[in-house]
């Protein structure tokens, strides 16, 4: 210790009476020896100021704290342990229910994947099918297509046949349908 | 001012943290995973911790900000995983969540606002024009309470928490480690240190017990 620079050694020493010293302020049993040595020991000097200041201090603020307690700006013991359960179980309801969402959101993706693709390739089997009952069918969905989009129409054939059009938008919407019943299902 | 230590774990077990007190019958269960406490230990405990965590908020930040803090602290406490082994183990952890609250809301009004116009790292609010004792109450005792909020803004809040768990709650140097998450064996210094610094206002101020004068 004694080849340390003084400022170090200033920095680390205590004195082993601090103790004493803090214990002499807050019940006030001063002995003469005592007092004598805090006047002449920097360290216990630096103590005992400390330490009178967070008698004084500290008292008053549990006094606050006991005024802050009492108050409405403090929910009591019970008012936080019921928020911290009622968030608890939410979570532990959102965790369970993890799986089912995503399964439900898949399930939505593949209805639109798999209407999409019906629409795409299935029509022109469905047309000859229905050919026979066809022409009222058709004339209806095109007028339906054409008064939906009547821009393709005008164009004369350049985009999508309006049949194709009102038959895809059929499709996704009996797959939409499905998506809300199993939805429905499950949260039910 | 005994009276209004409240008991940290080296009290209350011996002085040794690393004895694991066994966990009183029905309230703690780790092969079961049950919570740290139910509904009445819970009650307990926050009877027994409140005042004295908020009287810590109020000085190392402010009034207003301990009663938020108090408040999110120990439902911090409730949903998190720690499983006490006692109840001065649960206390030292509770402190260490309101410390670490306490950073995170400076931090963050730091950043908020413009470069230079926030101290992050306020004073106690109120400390420059709150007056602690009646203007009539005699004696250098009265003068020294005015004064004391004020010394105490002109810490950092470093020191002002180090200083309110070594001198107001009595943690010991492992116990203090562990609520502001610094090296055990630098307590000490950092101690000595805060302590060098507030004697020094003090004293240019005539600060100090009656044995000082």
């Amino acid at each position: 210790m004694n080849d340390r620079p003084d400022d170090l050694r200033d920095a680390i020493s205590v004195c082993e009476r601090e103790v004493e010293v803090i214990e002499a302020v807050e019940n006030g049993m001063w002995t003469p020896e005592l007092s004598r040595h805090t006047a002449d020991c920097p360290t216990c000097a630096d103590t005992a100021r400390v330490a009178k200041l967070f008698v004084l201090e500290g008292a008053v603020a549990l006094e606050e704290a006991g005024a802050a307690m009492e108050s409405p700006r403090l929910p009591d013991a019970d008012e936080i342990w019921r928020r911290a359960r009622v968030d608890e179980r939410r979570a532990a309801v959102e965790r369970a229910l993890w799986p089912i969402r995503l399964v439900e959101r898949l399930a939505g993706g593949v209805a639109v994947g798999v209407a999409a693709l019906i629409a795409w390739w299935g029509v022109p089997y469905l047309e000859s099918l229905l050919a026979p009952l066809a022409a009222p069918v058709t004339e209806g969905l095109g007028r339906m297509a054409t008064a939906l989009a009547p821009s393709v129409s005008e164009t004369g054939g350049s985009g999508l046949p309006p049949e194709l059009v009102a038959g895809t938008m059929v499709v996704l919407g009996l797959g939409l349908l499905a998506v809300w019943l199993y939805r429905t299902w499950v949260e039910g | 001012m005994k009276s209004a230590r409240v008991a940290w774990s080296g009290e209350a077990a011996g002085g040794d943290l690393s004895c694991e007190v066994a966990p009183r019958a029905g309230r703690i269960d780790a092969a079961s995973g049950a919570r740290p406490f139910d509904a009445t230990g819970f009650r307990d405990f926050y009877q027994a911790t409140a005042r004295p965590l908020w009287a810590y908020l109020s000085r190392a930040a402010s009034p207003d900000l301990a009663d938020d803090l108090v408040q999110e602290a120990y439902y911090r406490l409730l949903r998190s995983d720690f499983v006490p082994a006692s109840d001065a183990h649960a206390k030292n952890y509770l402190y260490r969540i309101a410390t670490n609250l306490m950073r995170d809301h400076f931090r963050r009004a730091g950043r908020r606002t413009a470069a230079g116009e926030v101290d992050a790292d306020p004073a106690p609010e109120g400390s420059s024009d709150r007056e602690p004792v009646a203007e009539d109450t005699p004696g250098r005792e009265a003068r020294m309470r005015r004064d004391v909020r004020r010394f105490l803004s002109r810490l950092s809040p470093k020191d002002r928490r180090l200083l309110w768990l070594a001198h107001v709650e009595g943690a010991s140097h492992r116990e203090i480690a562990e609520v502001l998450e610094v090296q055990e064996s630098s307590v000490r210094v950092l101690v000595f240190r805060a302590r060098r610094r507030l004697a020094a206002m003090l004293e240019d101020h005539d600060v100090g017990p009656e044995v000082l004068a």
